[in-house]
């Protein structure tokens, strides 16, 4: 928590892996302790993490919550037949969440939120030096599906599990740009 | 050589000023500079993280970000996400016309703000 009461993440730091984290889903406590380090040093995907400040209760886990985030091209080998002759960039350059989750012991205070506005805000800064059309999640649970709906991801994919949604980049941009 | 380049004039007047305090012509300031610069692209495309320490450690490590750092970084390995023509056409047709931010995106995005 920041001077003026709002979290700030930073980026994943070794100590963190260790600091107990747990979201009770267990794809994504094993991702964090295992591989979200791993991942972000080689480049592979970065991963941004949420501390528990000075400001905080003590007996709060000392990671609250971390997602991470990669660049990623949207691709289709049906693209042209579908798309006729109205044929986009191809492939389409985007941002993708591939995991967010917040520590079980936090939950209530809106940190899933506060994760995700921070990772929409990130990309849209990043999106001033480089392509991208959009923030693409993948929601591997009915709650997480409908908490991405909440922040106007649209569901894009047919298929059951992951849930893949999608947020136009300019749904993002006009979401922050009101936000002072 | 010689480049011009538009900058805010309060970066121009620092610039000045900090020339000025380091003894530097303005050219051998831009120089150094975008050398510094340059490194710091070179170790960024590396896969290293750019950090300010406190030689007495009583600080916490801060690494040095911008969003151009963050899109180089972004940029080197971009996941490949493999969709139907379907799922690709809904893509498009958002981005063709985007989604309008909802009340509560919009408030969430004010709440979460720095």
């Amino acid at each position: 928590m920041n001077a003026e009461g709002a979290y700030a993440t930073t980026r994943i730091e070794a100590g963190d892996t260790r600091s107990g984290f747990r979201s009770g889903v267990h794809a994504l406590d094993d991702y964090f302790t295992r591989h979200a380090l791993v991942n972000d040093v080689a480049g592979v995907g970065r991963a941004y993490v949420l501390r528990r400040s000075d400001a905080d209760d003590a007996t709060l886990p000392e990671v609250l919550g971390f997602y991470t985030l990669s660049m990623a091209q949207i691709e289709s080998k049906d693209a042209a037949e579908v798309l006729k002759k109205r044929l986009p960039r191809y492939p389409l350059p985007a941002a993708l969440i591939g995991r967010l989750a917040v520590d079980e012991r936090a939950r209530g205070r809106r940190l899933g939120e506060c994760l995700l506005i921070d990772a929409l805000r990130r990309v849209v800064d990043t999106a001033a030096h480089i392509g991208c059309v959009g923030i693409v999640v993948d929601a591997k649970e009915a709650g997480a599906g409908a908490f991405y709906a909440k922040y106007n991801f649209v569901e894009v994919e047919d298929l059951g599990w992951p849930r893949r949604m999608f947020m136009a980049l300019e749904t993002a941009r006009s979401a922050l740009s009101t936000e002072g | 050589m010689r480049m011009e380049a538009t900058i805010p004039d309060s970066r121009g007047k620092a610039a000045v000023e900090l020339a000025e305090e380091l003894g530097l012509s303005r050219s051998q300031l831009v120089d150094e500079a975008l050398g510094l610069y340059m490194k710091i692209v070179l170790e960024v495309r590396r896969g290293r993280r750019i950090t300010m320490s406190d030689p007495l450690g009583k600080e916490p490590t801060q690494e040095l970000a911008t969003p151009a750092l963050a899109a180089l970084e972004w940029a080197l390995r971009p996941a490949r996400v493999e969709v139907s023509g379907e799922t690709f056409k809904r893509i498009h047709a958002i981005t063709e016309k985007p989604v309008v931010a909802g009340d509560r995106l919009r408030k969430a995005a004010k709440r979460q703000s720095r």
